[in-house]
């Protein structure tokens, strides 16, 4: 099928304004006092978006509250231009822009009055109007109240008029922006049924939903929007699980839970795997940490060891290293400030343990300068996947330097068999890695060079027993380097 | 592949547009015009109302009190009366043209310029019914010998619209940028009608501000209904010269300022 829509590294800027200049008050005043003018603050609404939809295509677009979702499909229905990038349509496609059902509706008018003028601000004349004026009525259900004004109606009467317009237009593109919010359950069902037979006549459909149920009955296919960024274009679910996986892990919608959840008691609680800190890591928290644990082992990790354990999260091996070790051998580093808070106020106590059997390194830039010893032992276990190369190298000169001579630095990585393949890779978990976006995955020859460019010498080792599936290899330090 | 934003704004999509679109600028005015009315018992005759009970005040005020008014004082005053609140209804209703339907802006996509046109168009609609019934009422009263020049009414009107729909184009333009606009219109209204020759003649104007009174902006439109009406002659070259130049000059400046601004309207309100 012919691609209809094609967004071109599509990037959109807004201007928030504090202070704002329309107030003609903040402008005599700011030429006295600097501090009252206008500050204007960037906004990238969206950023480098390249998508591609073709006819017939369903697409959802999924993401958090201001990821960028409605600002794309404004983008699309020439709302908003472009601030950088192309926004290309296939010649002669209609879009229907139903951004907002029910938008022009006035409350004082009637329902027909309201419908002739909705259909003309479609850009719809007269008699084209009055065409379709029997199909909304009928397809709404809403015959006996059409003579009535529109403030008498509900809000799911309201709704059901916006969509009985917007599903007679009969676009070759249907844009839908949280459409299933109102309405009652025969009426979702009815939008569904009307989506499909869109569907059904080869008709697009971009649907912005916060509703996985919806999601999954209209679309086929989904693009994940965080920040404005486009994180997952592909299928249904996988787009869903990662959407699960970035609104669990996000520290701003529960940072309030970590407080209360606090004093829980050690123990096992199903709730426990769902927890924001432990899928923040991508799941698989309680296989992970055992996995680092079983795996040091077997390389012959002793208690009286000093151990580093570089990204250590919400402390999933801390909380086995630090019963293992020796009291302050153990040391944790950690970018998150947040994940590490998580970790040593819930699953360290649960664990019966403290943060103080250990050291805990937590800032931006991987510098471990506080650390007071050299290293035998260092792990980064599930990190490179979420790291560019820069600071990949940071990371990994940063831990070359904290290591003593014969410290033995594992690392696992999402590997990518073939260094000139730039296409995404579909994990054995469902989950996908990219080499230009998170998840990131790499090539061994490519992370071997830098190892070698910083001193340091990598090695592939034989173990293919990582919960996620990665690869592993052991750096040390290059003798003389 | 036809690229969404490859169409730059321009005077020639607009007017396309524009074309496009007259559809909703003929239901936007219908709309307006059916919820004035709607509910209220005497509806129409609201809008007879309003110049009605100016005109009187002004007819006191002038030829009671000030002694100074003329012949046929009413007649006279009716006649700008009603150009005026056509003029300055158009002006304040369209400086909210734009910001006050920011739900339409942000989530459809047609020419804005038909917004603020809707307004005055809708304004237009009440003068032409108010006309409708004063005027024959005003003429036969005063028995006022039916002339030639009475026939260029509909120029002026139309002039008067152009430059009123420029006017509003600014006004709505600029209102979503700076919202003091309002307020500010309000005042110059208000400047506007005592610069304008409505409740006195230019006859009495004093020779040095004469000019000055001439040159204001609803001067020529004015000036030529009391013409055509009152004094029953054709405009000299300076009102036509004056007419045109305005509608032309406000219409072109509103059009190009709207033009510019117009992908910028969703964000900024």
């Amino acid at each position: 099928m012919s691609v209809v829509l094609e967004s071109r590294n599509l990037s959109k800027r807004f201007f928030l304004r504090h202070n704002p200049a329309s107030e003609l008050k903040v402008r005599l005043l700011s030429l006295f006092d600097p501090s009252r003018r206008q500050r204007v603050e960037e906004f990238w609404a969206l950023t480098s978006v390249s998508l591609n939809i073709r006819q017939g295509e369903s697409v959802g677009l999924i993401g958090r509250n201001g990821s960028g979702k409605s600002t794309f499909l404004k983008v699309i229905a020439g709302i908003h231009r472009p601030t950088t990038g192309k926004l290309l349509v296939a010649r002669g496609v209609r879009i229907g822009s139903m951004i907002e059902l029910g938008t022009g509706f006035h409350p004082e008018l009637t329902g027909q009055e309201n419908v002739m003028l909705n259909a003309s601000i479609h850009g719809l004349s007269r008699v084209e109007a009055l065409d379709i004026y029997a199909q909304v009525v009928s397809y709404s259900g809403l015959q006996h109240f059409m003579d009535v004004p529109i403030k008498n109606y509900s809000s799911g009467m309201h709704v059901r008029l916006g969509f009985a317009i917007a599903a007679t237009l009969d676009p070759d593109v249907l844009l839908l922006d949280e459409i299933f919010a109102v309405g009652d359950e025969d009426f979702q069902k009815q939008c569904v049924s009307t989506i499909k037979a869109f569907e059904a006549k080869g008709k697009t459909i971009v649907f912005v939903s916060h509703s996985p149920t919806a999601i999954q009955a209209i679309c086929d296919r989904a693009c994940l929007l965080d920040r404005g960024r486009l994180l997952y274009d592909g299928t249904v679910d996988g787009g869903l699980t990662e959407y699960r996986r970035l609104t669990s892990a996000s520290p701003h919608d529960v940072l309030g839970p970590v407080a209360t959840a606090a004093p829980v008691a050690p123990g096992t609680s199903e709730d426990a795997e769902l927890a924001w800190h432990r899928l923040a890591s991508g799941g698989l928290w309680v296989e992970e940490g055992a996995w680092v644990f079983d795996f040091l082992q077997r390389q012959g990790l002793r208690p009286d060891h000093y151990v580093l354990d570089v990204g250590c999260g919400s402390l999933s091996a801390a909380s086995r290293l630090l019963k293992f070790m020796e009291q302050y051998h153990y040391w944790g580093f950690e970018k998150s400030i947040e994940l590490y808070i998580a970790g040593a106020h819930i699953e360290l106590p649960r664990a019966g343990l403290r943060a103080e059997l250990g050291h805990f390194i937590v800032n931006d830039d991987f510098d471990l300068s506080e650390a007071r010893h050299p290293f035998d032992v260092a792990i980064a276990s599930s990190l490179l996947r979420r790291l560019s190369l820069n600071s990949i190298t940071r990371m990994m000169a940063s831990v070359i330097r904290a290591l003593t001579p014969d410290g033995r630095f594992y690392v696992t990585w999402a590997e990518n068999p073939d260094s000139l393949a730039f296409d995404r890779i579909v994990r054995p978990d469902g989950t996908a890695t990219y080499s230009d976006r998170e998840p990131f995955h790499y090539s061994f020859a490519m992370l071997s060079a830098i190892v070698e460019a910083i001193g340091g010498h990598a090695e592939r080792l034989d173990d293919s027993t990582h919960p996620r599936g990665e690869a592993v290899m052991v750096i040390t330090r290059r003798k003389g380097a | 592949m036809v690229d969404r934003a490859g169409d730059p704004p321009s005077m020639r999509r607009t007017l396309a547009g524009l074309r496009q679109y007259r559809h909703l600028l003929r239901n936007l005015v219908l709309k307006d015009l059916k919820l004035k009315y709607r509910g209220s018992v005497i509806g129409f005759l609201w809008s007879l109302a309003n110049p009605l009970v100016m005109c009187v005040v002004y007819v006191v005020a002038f030829t009671k009190i000030l002694r100074a008014g003329a012949e046929g004082y009413v007649f006279y005053v009716m006649l700008g009366l009603q150009a005026w609140t056509f003029f300055s209804s158009s002006a304040a209703m369209s400086t909210g043209a734009i910001v006050d339907n920011a739900g339409l802006v942000k989530s459809v996509s047609f020419p804005r310029a038909i917004l603020p046109t809707a307004t005055v168009l809708f304004n237009l609609a009440q003068y032409i019914l108010t006309v409708l019934v004063f005027l024959p009422l005003l003429l036969l009263y005063y028995r006022v010998p039916l002339a030639a020049p009475m026939l260029l009414f509909p120029v002026f009107v139309g002039l008067q619209s152009l430059f009123t729909i420029g006017v509003a184009l600014i006004l709505a333009t600029s209102t979503a940028f700076f919202r003091d606009v309002r307020h500010l219109v309000e005042v110059a209204l208000a400047v506007l009608f005592w610069t304008t020759p409505i409740v006195y003649q230019v006859a009495g104007v004093s020779p040095r501000l004469r000019s000055l009174i001439l040159m204001s902006p609803m001067s020529p439109y004015i000036g030529a209904y009391q013409d055509i009406f009152y004094y029953r002659q054709w405009p000299d070259a300076t009102l036509w010269l004056t007419a045109v130049g305005y509608a032309a000059v406000t219409l072109v400046l509103g059009l190009w300022l709207i033009v510019r601004n117009e992908d910028s309207f969703a964000e900024r309100i």
